[in-house]
């Protein structure tokens, strides 16, 4: 695995995210956004339409979300600048499903007082920012600006839009800007020149940093991304089970709560996947993971299903077991687990009718 | 030699008494070591971490009695201390500061070591305080600043280029031949007189007693042109009086002053620093998120930053292997455990644990850089750790940020303004 997955929206958001990272100027990373004062104000957070855009859409039959949700919102200047990041991993015509959600950004933007209840001031200033690979760009601005056009004509307002570029070169991994001057604020767009180097590379090194989120159910991904992120998220939660284990006195027992631990490997982000279906699914799987692998390496423990609690229950009544459990959980090994496995369809568990 | 029985401590009633009869242990050792006939252990003094206290955490007497040691209680916080099942009071354990309780000790050098392993070892709840190199840089300073300069200090400088050698072409390298950590904190045995048949490498050990003002004037140049003095591991603060208090990376302290008061107060101040130290950095770190919004608008915002290590020169990608390939080994001396996920040729991703403290820390790795980033409620310790154990074993040029703040700034921060 060498070259940086561009179009993989997972990918694509981790990448945001460094850019607004507490990190020193200089390399592997350049924390661009945050340089330019940006901070993270949200992650996915819905943007309910202004009540009277609403009326205005439906009376002209303009085909927008309510409630459009970017996948990052980032704020500078105590909150009065706003910058907006949807992630796609390619363009999209004015026909796209993805135009819903786009008419819908671009309104809502116009002003974010309301839908992010802020205090009655003046307009708060937001700029729409689609981030796709390069060359996809120029088409996509182009869908933007017909979108714009259609929206004004039934007296809709519209929010500045600017089109990223994510584009792989020799020496690193840069965004880049292809939209003429005057949208994007003067310092970034000054910034921005003809491309700036977010993450540099070294022979040997890649684009890839680490996922700071390993993963999301609802996120449409290719196969050997998806499988990439499962793998970060089993070795996560592989990591949550030693760090309870690890801590268990003996004689006791180690118990491990399948949704804490799911919280913790996501940084307490699956609460907030969408499809409650997801997190069953997943939490099956990471039973039939730990449960599997305790009674494969360690087959003098007897590990036990609690139910209510959604919890494994190993006890420990010597020292040799706590060792035992601890070399059975490092030999677990996700990747092997996961190989061909799809978490989202996995086997039924133990018991049907367990979870 | 004095016997083991001359080594541990009496029952007495109070506080008072103990500090008494530490006072004037350090007084005749102090005369022994003048006319250089120490024949007695002097007092040592272990720096623990306990983890940050939180709902899952045991307090630090808990977490010493669950590793096996009998507390009795003299007060609120002092302790004598001995293992389950010995009558006789091996030491004392002070709770100095509310996560770093001491443990202080007459018996010798190995012994006390070897006690102090085995508690670490029993206790998921308890590992060393580390004291890297950028720590002390700081407490250098401090002494710079607060002895004369006519008076003497001692510093001792180690680096050793552990995953460097030239082995004839082979790579038939196996970090289990290494010796056990326990091994290496024992005082070592001069190896000169046996065959030593392991590969050559770089390895620098160096320890300097000087005049406070002549190593004030030449360290910054031997720092400039030889990067292994950048990796300091021991330093002596300075007494009042005559002697110090020499301070190790791994923890420990011992006594060579001729007042156990001052090296109770010098520990204390140490303490102090580590702890601001690692509680700004564990706020600077611990990356989480959390939810804002109603159920209509619910959005999550994430918070932490990472550690950041950048080496003053890559890696060659036969050090960068070798370090991979031994860095998650079960004896590996930092201690951690994760399945690599090879990102590119020389680049690496971890999800894996601390071994000593069993939390959570996510490590990204390539020839120019190391990259931690610690999940909420990781300890602050493990960085120091990992610092101090990358610019021992891997660079000694190392330079570390917390979220865009030099490492080192964050030790000055902590120091008191008097002394910057």
């Amino acid at each position: 695995m060498t070259a940086a997955p561009l179009r993989d929206p997972i990918y694509q958001l981790n990448f945001v995210l460094w850019m607004l990272e507490d990190l020193p100027g200089g390399p592997p990373t350049r924390p661009f956004l945050r340089d330019l004062g940006y901070t993270l104000f949200s992650l996915g957070g819905s943007l309910p339409m202004q009540p009277e855009y609403r009326l205005r859409v439906a009376e002209a039959g303009v085909g927008a979300g309510q409630a459009p949700a970017p996948d990052v919102l980032a704020a500078r200047r105590e909150s009065t600048e706003f910058l907006i990041i949807e992630c796609k991993g390619g363009s999209f015509g004015v026909a796209s499903s993805n135009s819903h959600q786009a008419r819908a950004l671009l309104v809502v933007s116009a002003d974010l007082r309301g839908p992010l209840g802020l205090p009655p001031r003046p307009v708060v200033n937001a700029i729409l920012s689609y981030l796709l690979p390069e060359p996809e760009p120029p088409e996509l601005q182009e869908t933007l600006e017909e979108l714009t056009r259609e929206l004004r004509s039934v007296g809709l307002p519209v929010a500045p839009f600017s089109v990223l570029g994510l584009e792989e070169r020799p020496d690193g991994l840069y965004l880049t800007d292809r939209h003429p001057f005057g949208t994007l604020p003067a310092d970034v767009e000054s910034a921005l020149g003809d491309g700036v180097r977010i993450h540099e590379i070294m022979e040997g090194d890649t684009g890839r940093r680490l996922y700071l989120i390993p993963w999301d159910p609802s996120v449409s991904q290719a196969p050997e991304e998806r499988e990439f992120c499962q793998r970060i998220l089993f070795e996560r939660i592989l990591a949550e089970a030693l760090s309870r284990a690890g801590r268990a006195l003996v004689p006791g027992e180690v118990r491990l709560p399948l949704d804490d631990l799911l919280d913790k490997a996501t940084s307490n982000l699956a609460r907030y996947w969408r499809a409650r279906e997801d997190v069953k699914q997943v939490i099956r799987a990471i039973r039939r993971f730990l449960q599997g692998a305790i009674e494969k390496n360690a087959p003098g423990l007897t590990p036990t299903w609690d139910r209510g609690e959604r919890t494994l229950r190993i006890p420990l009544a010597q020292a040799g077991e706590h060792a035992a459990l601890l070399r059975a959980l490092e030999e677990a090994g996700p990747a092997d687990w996961l190989s061909g496995r799809d978490l989202l369809q996995a086997e039924l568990p133990y018991d049907e009718g367990d979870l | 030699m004095a016997s083991i029985t001359e080594t541990y401590l009496p029952r007495l009633s109070s506080r008072q008494a103990y500090l008494d009869y530490l006072d004037g242990y350090a007084v005749d050792r102090a005369d022994e070591l003048r006319v250089t006939k120490l024949k007695k252990a002097l007092v040592k003094t272990y720096l623990f971490e306990t983890v940050a206290q939180d709902h899952q955490a045991p307090d630090a007497v808990t977490a010493f009695q669950d590793a096996g040691i009998i507390l009795d209680r003299v007060d609120d916080s002092l302790f004598t201390a001995r293992p389950a099942g010995e009558q006789d009071i091996w030491g004392l354990v002070e709770l100095l500061e509310r996560r770093h309780p001491v443990l202080y000790t007459l018996l010798d050098s190995q012994s006390a070591q070897r006690w102090r392993q085995n508690i670490i070892h029993a206790s998921p709840w308890l590992d060393r305080v580390w004291l890297s190199a950028p720590i002390f840089t700081g407490l250098w300073e401090y002494v710079r600043r607060t002895c004369s300069p006519r008076r003497f200090s001692r510093l001792a400088f180690e680096y050793e280029a552990r995953f460097e050698w030239d082995d004839g072409g082979e790579s038939a390298f196996s970090f289990e031949q290494e010796p056990e950590e326990l091994d290496e904190e024992i005082e070592p045995v001069d190896p000169s007189d046996e065959l030593d048949q392991r590969p050559e490498r770089r390895s620098s050990r160096c320890t300097v007693v000087e005049r406070i003002g002549e190593i004030e004037a030449r360290l910054g140049r031997l720092q400039d042109v030889y990067r292994p003095f950048h990796s300091i591991t021991q330093l002596r603060i300075p007494a009042p009086s005559r002697g110090g208090h020499d301070f190790y990376f791994d923890g420990r302290v011992t006594n060579k002053s001729d007042s156990f008061l001052d090296h109770r107060q010098q520990v204390a101040f140490v303490l102090r620093l580590y702890r601001d130290t690692t509680e700004s950095a564990e706020q600077t770190l611990w990356m989480s998120a959390e939810r804002t919004g109603d159920e209509a608008t619910e959005a999550y915002r994430l918070h932490g930053a990472p550690v950041l290590m950048r080496f003053s020169e890559p890696l060659s990608e036969s050090v960068f292997q070798r370090w991979m390939s031994a860095m998650f080994a079960r004896r590996s001396r930092f201690r951690l455990w994760g399945n690599p996920i090879s990102v590119g040729p020389s680049h690496v991703h971890v999800y894996g644990v601390d071994r000593h403290l069993w939390q959570p820390i996510y490590l990204e790795f390539t020839r120019r850089h190391a990259l931690a980033v610690l999940p909420k409620g990781t300890c602050g310790n493990t960085v120091h750790r990992l610092v101090t154990n990358v610019q021992r074993f891997v660079d000694a040029g190392v330079k570390s940020w917390i979220g865009e703040t030099e490492y080192a700034s964050v030790i000055n921060r902590s120091l008191p303004t008097t002394t910057r």
